[in-house]
């Protein structure tokens, strides 16, 4: 089986915090880290091919300095690693990044498996995938929170809606977008990390790929952003206090007024 | 391509922009700013410089499409009813036709909708176009989307607004990719610019620390999904007639996704994206012994029941509940929050603009930072004083 395993690199966001003064968001340094979604879908690819044979590639698009994301997925266990890495990527919207993605894969041949997390911390699009996918001519499910049965022609998986679960036979090839539920990421090894030093990661540029170079990048994406800004947090916390029955009347009365419906009792 | 320079004569080195770059891509150079190839162009430190030294050039406009004309909901229909989400659109688009005087047109799927297309009418739709197809009656994440497109293209819309359900959230990016058009995904606000007729769409990034509006400028349709609770319905006219247009696609013949089964969650634990108020629990209820107290809240205030992701990782309770960064996004106009301290990444699950009541036993909790009010208190008397002024018996014993 071979699977493609799109990866992001992305801002560590743990230390996100507003400068309450500039109103800007504080960064200590620049950290980076593989985007924790990514992880649950190289975690599957690895075991999918323990179970099933094949290999694993993990595919990025990124600054020069993504390689060492990609190290620590090969140190995990993927088979080899490329690295979509050109100025004239940068400022790629998801239509743009999901057309640099799929002229990456139709390069790499025969893929039956597209695995990508569901979105990726920073944006928190979800667009990607299912835009890749269409690019492809493959379908694509989202959410996926097991893999069942894997043959050469299919494979059975359950997926997240927003009324509980539904199971479904997709046809390969097919990409899929995972959640956290499906596994538990392993750790890299340090056997893992020494063979990850010696192997080579393949760094593609615009002219590795056959794609149109006025639809990758900026000048490929047909979303701009025109402003950001801070949102206004300048409500008061009200403090609600009195006795625990009291208490308890005051909440309902907050959820009746802003519902404008009555909490039945 | 797009550029971005630090002009010299005008940088004088104050640093200020260095923390509005979301990327970490701009550094110091001796006494003045220098910006890497981290740079995505995104133009956040651009206002951030008082002396503007900072320039951003973006690739020029091409020619608008001037052709594409109406305002496109697509109405979501599940178990004999349209999706809640489809009204609140439906009242969204409504109000940016009052503004740009397009028409208002929804797009039904499947035979069973097509039934109940006419209420639409009644939520603002002018039009209804619907595709009466036995195959579109179930969400399939192929065909929905390419017939969505198809549509799009013969009939070219300018807006194409979708509901961010999980359906909506894996559909139309696929429509987006087909039509070679821009999307906007978790819009919280949208308007009409009166002078250039495009669709301002602004969103939250970064976790919600920043908000962004985007412009669709030379493609179209302007598409955008908008999460269920952030727009409002309009009231209801029943009297109102519109039009109903019966419309062709072509569909592959074999289906490429096959849904096997479908087990829906109980009412115990109610669609969290869909619930109007959310309770959300922390690792401060103490013990999963507490948990069935919240249960028998979120049951009896008709609630979604939230976890933080420590009490998904404790195993307190399963992954489906667990709301923030690497969880579900939740909108609920209400989030009462029961020991949950507030980190950032939980606070990421959560939109823009829900009224938070936080109970926390810590007075210095984040999350009071963020809250509308604040019970400083244990959060089992609290949660048992709510259940006994909603009368309702605790059906389960529990440890103090």
């Amino acid at each position: 089986m071979e699977i493609v395993v799109c990866v992001k690199q992305v801002p560590a966001t743990t230390r996100v915090q507003l400068d309450p003064r500039t109103r800007t968001i504080i960064r200590e340094g620049v950290e980076l880290m593989l985007n924790p979604f990514d992880a649950y879908a190289l975690e599957e690819a690895l075991r999918l091919r323990e179970a099933h044979g094949g290999t694993v590639s993990v595919l990025t698009m990124g600054i020069p300095s993504a390689a060492v994301m990609l190290r620590e997925a090969l140190a995990m266990g993927a088979d080899q690693a490329i690295l979509l890495t050109d100025r004239r990527f940068a400022g790629a919207d998801t239509l743009a990044t999901a057309t640099t993605l799929a002229a990456a894969i139709r390069k790499l041949g025969t893929v039956d498996l597209i695995l990508c997390g569901r979105q990726a911390i920073d944006g928190d699009t979800a667009q990607v995938g299912p835009e890749l996918a269409e690019k492809l001519g493959i379908p694509h499910t989202t959410a996926i929170s097991k893999i069942e049965q894997v043959s050469t022609e299919s494979l059975i998986c359950q997926k997240m809606v927003d009324e509980g679960y539904a199971r479904l036979r997709v046809q390969l090839p097919a990409l899929l977008t995972v959640v956290k539920e499906i596994n538990t990421p392993r750790f890299p090894t340090l056997a893992g990390f020494r063979r990850a030093q010696k192997s080579n990661i393949l760094i593609w540029k615009v002219e590795d790929l056959d794609v149109d170079p006025g639809r990758i990048g900026l000048e490929g994406s047909p979303t701009q952003v025109i402003a950001t800004f801070v949102p206004e947090h300048d409500k008061t916390c009200h403090l609600v206090e009195g006795t625990l029955p009291e208490i308890a009347q005051q909440i309902l009365a907050s959820l009746q007024k802003q519902t404008g419906r009555k909490q039945h009792g | 391509m797009a550029e971005i320079q630090v002009l010299p004569e005008k940088c004088i080195g104050c640093r200020k922009c260095l923390p509005a770059c979301p990327y970490g891509a701009i550094s110091m150079q001796g006494r003045m700013a220098v910006i890497s190839e981290a740079c995505v162009f995104c133009g956040a430190c651009v206002p951030t410089c008082r002396y503007e030294a900072i320039e951003l050039r973006l690739p020029q406009a091409v020619q608008q499409n001037s052709q594409a004309r109406g305002i496109w909901v697509f109405a979501e229909f599940f178990a004999g009813q349209f999706k809640p989400v489809t009204f609140e659109l439906l009242g969204e688009a409504r109000r940016l036709a009052a503004s740009s005087g397009e028409r208002v047109c929804a797009i039904v799927l499947g035979e069973q909708a097509t039934q109940r297309s006419q209420q639409l009418w009644a939520y603002g739709a002018d039009e209804v176009l619907a595709v009466p197809l036995a195959e579109l009656d179930q969400r399939d994440e192929l065909l929905s989307p390419l017939a969505l497109a198809q549509l799009a293209q013969a009939y070219q819309p300018s807006i194409f607004l979708i509901g961010g359900t999980a359906f909506g959230r894996s559909i139309a990016p696929r429509i987006a990719s087909r039509l070679e058009t821009g999307l906007t995904a978790d819009c919280t606000h949208l308007e009409i610019d009166a002078q250039s007729g495009l669709l301002h769409q602004t969103r939250p990034a970064f976790g919600g620390n920043l908000m962004a509006t985007i412009l669709c400028r030379n493609r179209r349709p302007q598409m955008a999904t908008v999460r269920p609770h952030v727009m409002q319905p309009i009231v209801p006219d029943f009297s109102r007639r519109g039009s109903l247009t019966f419309a062709e696609v072509h569909l592959p013949s074999n289906p490429l996704i096959q849904q096997l089964a479908l087990s829906l969650t109980t009412s115990e634990t109610l669609s969290l994206e869909s619930a109007e108020v959310v309770i959300g629990v922390g690792r401060g209820i103490g013990s999963p012994r507490a948990l069935p107290l919240f249960q028998d809240l979120a049951q009896a205030l008709n609630a979604g029941l939230a976890a933080s992701r420590a009490v998904v990782d404790l195993g307190w309770l399963p992954y489906v509940h667990q709301v923030g960064q690497t969880g579900i996004t939740i909108a609920p106009k209400v989030y009462l929050a029961f020991g949950i301290s507030g980190a950032v990444q939980h606070l990421a699950g959560l939109a823009e603009g829900t009224y938070i009541i936080a109970v926390n036993k810590d007075p210095h909790a984040p999350i009071f930072e963020v809250a509308d009010e604040r019970v400083v208190a244990d959060c089992i008397p609290v949660a048992e004083a709510l259940l006994s002024e909603l009368k309702i018996e605790p059906k389960v014993e529990r440890v103090p």
